[in-house]
Parts: C-alpha cells; sequence; structure tokens
C-alpha cells in the first residue's frame, strides 16, 4: 500500500499503520502539521480528562441544586407525622370551606426549595465546575490561538469575532454574578456561554485541522 | 499566639457558618393605576422575569415579586425592604423602574446576598409598550399597540398582537407568533422563531438560526452562521446568510438568496427564484417565474421551471428538468444534464459530460474534453419546424439524437474520430471519414458539430429512447 494523506485518519486510530505514516511525514509537511494538531489536541484532553470532574457544567449545577433539597425523611414510619399532617389537612380544609377567594400569589416569608436561587453547596460545585471549565477554555483558546491571529478565511475571521463577542458577554455576565453570585438565571446563563466558547473554540480547530 | 488562636476560630465559624443553608425571603409589590389615552407603559428592570398581561380595560396592575436569598432571614428581609420598585406617572407613559441597593460588602461571606425581582403586569391592551430588561426572560400576551422590547441574557415571548413590534436581544431566543403589525427583531446570538404574521417581517440575527412561517407580507432576513427555514409566506423574500443552510418552502412571490458556504433549497416558489451561493448545494423545484443561480463549487439540481432558467456554476454538477422556457448554463469542471427543456439549450462547460434530453429549442453547447450528448425534440410535432444546432467539443464523443422529420443543413467535422449519420442526407461537397456536410430534408437551418479527437454520430431519436 502506498501511503497517502488520506489515509492520515485511518493511521490515527489503528496503530499497525503508524509506521507507515511515520515514513510518510517525512517528504509530507501538510501531514505533519495535522499529526501535530491531532497529537497536540490529544495530549490536551488527556490533560484536562484528568481535571474534569463532570464532562457537563450545567447538569452539575441542577444536580446540586437538587441534591441541596430536604432529604425525604420516612415520614409514613413517624406516627406523630401522620397525626399531624391529619390534623393540618382538616385545618386547610376548613380554610378552604370558608376562605373561598384565598389569593393565589405567594405570601411574603420563607421559601425554600426552589430554583430561582443556588445554595452555599450548589455555588461551591458550580464554582469549582467553572474553573475546571474555564482551564479547559483556556487550553482550547492556546491551541486555537494561532489559527484565529492569522485567520485569513471568511469563516475563520467569523469564528474570531464571535470569540470576542461571547468574551464580552462573559464578562458581562461574571460582572453581574459578583454581585448576585447565588442568582441561578445568572449562572446557568454563563455556563451557556462558556459552554459556546467551548463549542466555537472546537468548530475553530477542527476546520483549521480540515484545511 | 492569642491573636492565632482568634484567627483560628474565626476561621473555623466562618467555614461551619459556609456549610450552613441559605435562607429566602419574598416581598410582594402591588400598585394600580388608571392609564389614560395614548399614555404609554415602560418597564426597565434587570435581574429578573417580566410577564405582560393585557385586557380592554385602561387600568394597569402591576405585581412585583421580589426575592432574595441570604445567609439568614432578617438579612434577606433587610435588603428585600431596600429593592425599590419605582412605580410613576408622567405625561405621556408610565414609567416602572427597579432599583437594586448596592450590595453590602462580605465579611467571610456572611452577607453574601442574591435576589432577583418577578414582575407580573396587567396593562390596557391599547396602550403602547416598551421594556428595556437584562438577565431576565420577557413574555408578552395580547398588546394590540406598538411595542419596543430590549433585552439581553433573557429569552423574549411575544404573542396575540397587533401593531408594529421592535424586538431586540443578545444571547437568548426570541419566538414571537400571532402579531397583525409589521415585525422588526434583532439577535445575536440566540435563536428566532416567528411564526402568523399578517404584516411584514424583518429579522437580523447572527451565530442562531431563524425560523419563519405564515408571514403574510415580505419577509427580510440576514443571518450570519446560523441556519434559515422560511415556510408559507404570502409575498416576496430576501435572504441573505453564510456558512449555514436556507430552506424555503411555499413562497407566493419573488426569492432572492445570497448565501456563502451554505446550502440552499427553495421548493415551491410562486414567483422568480433568484438563488446565491458557494461551495454547497443548490436544489429547487416548482418555481412560478424563472429561476436564476449563481454558485460554485456546487452541486446544483431541481426541476419544474415556468420560465427561463440561468445557472452559473464551477467545479460541480448541475442537473434541471422540466423546464418552460430556455435554459442558460455556464458552467466548468462541471458535469450538466438537462431534461424536458421547452425552449432553447444554451450550455458552456469544460472536462465534464454534457447530457441534453428532450429539448425543444435550439441547442447550443461548448464543451472541451467532456462528451456531449443530446436529442433534439424540435422536429417531432411539425415537420416544418427547424431548430438550430451548434455542439462543439473536443477529446470526447458527440452524439446527436433528432427525432421526427430533421430539416437541416448539416455540418459535421472531427479530426482522429469519425462522423457517421444513422439520417439520409443529401450530401454536399467532398466525403471523407472525419467530416461531412448536406441536407436533411428540406434543410431549414443549421446543425454544426465540430469535435477535436472524438467521434461524432447523428441519430434518430426514436432508435435510441
Amino acid at each position: 500500500m502506498i501511503f497517502e494523506c488520506r489515509d492520515l485518519d485511518r493511521a490515527l486510530s489503528n496503530p499497525d499503520l503508524l509506521a507507515e505514516l511515520q515514513m510518510h511525514m517525512r517528504d509530507c509537511e501538510g501531514c505533519r502539521n495535522q499529526y501535530r494538531i491531532w497529537t497536540e489536541i490529544s495530549s490536551t484532553a488527556r490533560e484536562l480528562h484528568q481535571e474534569w470532574e463532570s464532562p457537563a457544567l450545567w447538569p452539575n449545577i441542577l444536580a446540586a441544586v437538587e441534591a441541596q433539597r430536604p432529604e425525604p425523611k420516612h415520614w409514613y414510619m413517624e406516627w406523630k407525622l401522620w397525626a399531624a399532617t391529619a390534623a393540618a389537612a382538616a385545618t386547610i380544609a376548613c380554610v378552604l370551606m370558608y376562605w373561598p377567594h384565598a389569593p393565589a400569589a405567594p405570601s411574603p416569608g420563607i421559601h425554600s426549595g426552589d430554583q430561582d436561587f443556588l445554595t452555599e453547596q450548589a455555588l461551591k460545585d458550580v464554582e469549582k465546575n467553572e474553573a475546571a471549565y474555564r482551564r479547559s477554555i483556556d487550553e482550547l483558546s492556546r491551541l486555537a490561538q494561532p489559527k484565529l491571529a492569522s485567520a485569513s478565511s471568511p469563516l475563520l475571521l467569523n469564528y474570531r469575532e464571535k470569540l470576542l463577542m461571547l468574551d464580552s458577554a462573559i464578562l458581562e455576565t461574571r460582572s453581574s454574578i459578583a454581585q448576585n453570585e447565588f442568582n441561578a438565571h445568572l449562572q446557568s446563563d454563563l455556563a451557556d456561554l462558556y459552554r459556546e466558547k467551548r463549542q466555537t473554540l472546537q468548530e475553530v480547530l477542527t476546520d483549521a485541522q480540515r484545511n | 499566639m492569642r491573636n492565632a488562636t482568634k484567627l483560628i476560630f474565626l476561621l473555623a465559624l466562618s467555614s461551619s457558618l459556609y456549610g450552613l443553608d441559605r435562607e429566602e425571603y419574598t416581598r410582594n409589590f402591588d400598585k394600580s393605576f388608571t392609564l389614560h389615552a395614548g399614555q404609554s407603559v415602560r418597564v426597565e428592570h434587570r435581574m429578573g422575569e417580566i410577564v405582560i398581561h393585557t385586557h380592554p380595560q385602561m387600568e394597569l396592575i402591576i405585581h412585583a415579586e421580589i426575592r432574595v436569598s441570604a445567609s439568614d432571614q432578617s438579612r434577606a428581609r433587610e435588603f428585600a425592604d431596600k429593592i425599590e420598585i419605582l412605580a410613576e406617572p408622567y405625561q405621556s407613559e408610565y414609567s416602572i423602574r427597579t432599583h437594586y441597593p448596592e450590595n453590602p460588602s462580605s465579611f467571610f461571606g456572611f452577607n453574601r446576598v442574591s435576589y432577583s425581582v418577578r414582575y407580573e403586569i396587567t396593562m390596557p391592551e391599547s396602550a403602547p409598550l416598551n421594556i428595556r430588561n437584562e438577565f431576565g426572560a420577557v413574555s408578552v400576551t395580547g398588546l394590540k399597540a406598538n411595542g419596543d422590547i430590549k433585552s439581553s441574557h433573557g429569552a423574549i415571548s411575544f404573542q396575540d398582537a397587533a401593531g408594529t413590534q421592535h424586538i431586540e436581544d443578545s444571547f437568548a431566543s426570541v419566538e414571537v407568533s400571532h402579531n397583525s403589525g409589521d415585525v422588526v427583531i434583532a439577535n445575536t446570538n440566540g435563536s428566532v422563531k416567528v411564526a402568523d404574521i399578517a404584516g411584514a417581517l424583518t429579522v437580523t440575527d447572527r451565530f442562531a438560526s431563524v425560523s419563519a412561517e405564515h408571514i403574510a407580507k415580505d419577509v427580510k432576513i440576514s443571518n450570519t452562521n446560523g441556519t434559515v427555514e422560511v415556510s408559507d409566506c404570502g409575498s416576496f423574500a430576501t435572504i441573505g446568510n453564510a456558512f449555514a443552510s436556507v430552506t424555503v418552502h411555499n413562497l407566493g412571490g419573488d426569492l432572492t438568496v445570497h448565501n456563502g458556504n451554505g446550502k440552499v433549497e427553495a421548493i415551491n416558489i410562486k414567483g422568480a427564484a433568484d438563488l446565491n451561493t458557494s461551495f454547497a448545494e443548490v436544489s429547487f423545484s416548482n418555481i412560478g417565474r424563472g429561476l436564476s443561480v449563481r454558485t460554485n463549487n456546487s452541486h446544483v439540481e431541481g426541476s419544474n421551471v415556468k420560465g427561463s432558467a440561468k445557472i452559473e456554476n464551477s467545479f460541480g454538477a448541475t442537473a434541471i428538468s422540466n423546464v418552460d422556457g430556455g435554459v442558460h448554463i455556464q458552467s466548468a469542471n462541471g458535469a450538466v444534464s438537462a431534461t424536458d427543456i421547452r425552449g432553447d439549450a444554451n450550455v458552456k462547460t469544460s472536462f465534464a459530460g454534457v447530457e441534453l434530453q428532450q429539448v425543444a429549442g435550439a441547442i447550443d453547447v461548448d464543451n472541451q474534453n467532456g462528451s456531449v450528448n443530446a436529442t433534439s425534440d424540435a422536429g417531432s410535432n411539425s415537420q416544418n419546424v427547424c431548430r438550430p444546432i451548434s455542439i462543439h467539443t473536443s477529446f470526447a464523443p458527440i452524439r446527436i439524437h433528432l427525432a421526427g422529420s430533421p430539416n437541416y443543413r448539416v455540418t459535421a467535422k472531427t479530426s482522429f474520430g469519425k462522423v457517421r449519420s444513422e439520417i439520409p442526407l443529401m450530401v454536399s461537397g467532398s466525403v471523407s471519414d472525419d467530416a461531412l456536410s448536406g441536407t436533411m430534408g428540406a434543410g431549414l437551418c443549421e446543425l454544426r458539430l465540430t469535435d477535436n479527437n472524438g467521434t461524432i454520430e447523428i441519430l434518430k431519436a426514436s432508435s435510441s429512447h
């Protein structure tokens, strides 16, 4: 078999072809560059794998929010609770009977178990995940930077502009979070922006690799 | 030593407090006001959702839910009490603003407070509405006057309205449905979905998808890096995009698409279609009033065009069928196929074959390094009809199939090949293997076939079809 550039992808997943790839790369600068990019991506991915506790930020946030909800106790085992519940139900029934126009809006007071705000633990988890996410994005940015800096194709210029825009939005959101860090909407927004930035950087690298 | 002990104690205290659950406090704000005619409603807000309902009365009913999360209830309450809802009438508008106090500085995180305010407003349906929001969704239902909504980092949902609507957002989606007036939407990095608009629609977006359906009047969409889908619209549509596909189905008027590096699909267009792109597929069918395609490095394919079709392509195949008028195809390094053409066929390409079937009009093919196989139907219905044919190529054969009783003045010439005719003709001049001149039938028009390094065959259409 005569090794050609189109065999590169196959060789990367088939160790039997690596020797032929090495031979081919001696005379082929294009394949050398592609191979270098692949190696960098895969080594970076390995590093990230060690640090990354979860592949998705927001599912973790949601899980953390869920987790902070009070653990359901085995209330059906406790007869006192049964009695209290029965009494409460009777009271509510009486109130509903004599107060048919009860206000629909929530009355002032303490709320719990809602997802408007994170708890301390959820925030800790979010911050931890965010730090890991940022490290991975920084690494991807470092890899993509040479391509973006020398961008001449309309697509790469477009990506560069999008990344600038995302950076500006991330900055804006982080500044709002600094004043409102438990606000779940803000944290979710930031997670979306990071996710999009990571995806865009991956697209940049894929495009660079393709060309 | 004493200081160190104190520090350890404080650290222990802070870490134990850090682990405590937070508490939330909610305070409601309620206010009503009767607007006078012409007075608009303006809402300036951030950090929370705004929900607008309307009713026929002139009463404005404001309900705000102020929610605060803090380490304990008293701190949450204290902060919530300081959040102001400034609801004030002015001459031409009623203004609703949210004012958040300075977030207290945090020592070991004791005072870390978070907050949001959610509005639920019922307003007169006839009052114009102006909203500015950040970091919160906006939902408006039933507005029968002009609206101007600007938001960022919060989705906008707008439905069942009348009047002219201006909607602007970034980093979040916009959805608009059922508006009887014009709608203008500008978004960045957020999808746009619009349906059932009785007026015109203008959308600009970037880096996200746009879809529009059931728009009665003109549609103008400008996007970059996001798909565009338009369907069931009554008038003309002008669409610009790059790096993503454009799909248009069932359009009542003309369609113009300028895309770059993105696929274009146009189906059931009542008017003319002008489709431009590059490096991506172009497909079309049922075009009502003429077709123009300009692209390169693309695969172009389509059928059923009323009127004429003009296609420019290179480095990709072009195939078209069932055209009421003529076809004009200019390509390079790409195969061309045209079938059932009821007008003239004019084709130029190179390094690829040309296949023309059932062409009723004149045929003019200029090719290089590619075969030409053509069938002319010109003489099939009437003996006195003749449409000129001119075919030139090199390094490949020419085969021309003639239907009915053809009436041509024939000139066929090649080199390093042969000329053969299945149809009898009155030969004139000298006869050789690689050149032929003569007359078929009444010799009403020209049949000129020129080749280099290829054979030429003149065949009866019925014998090969």
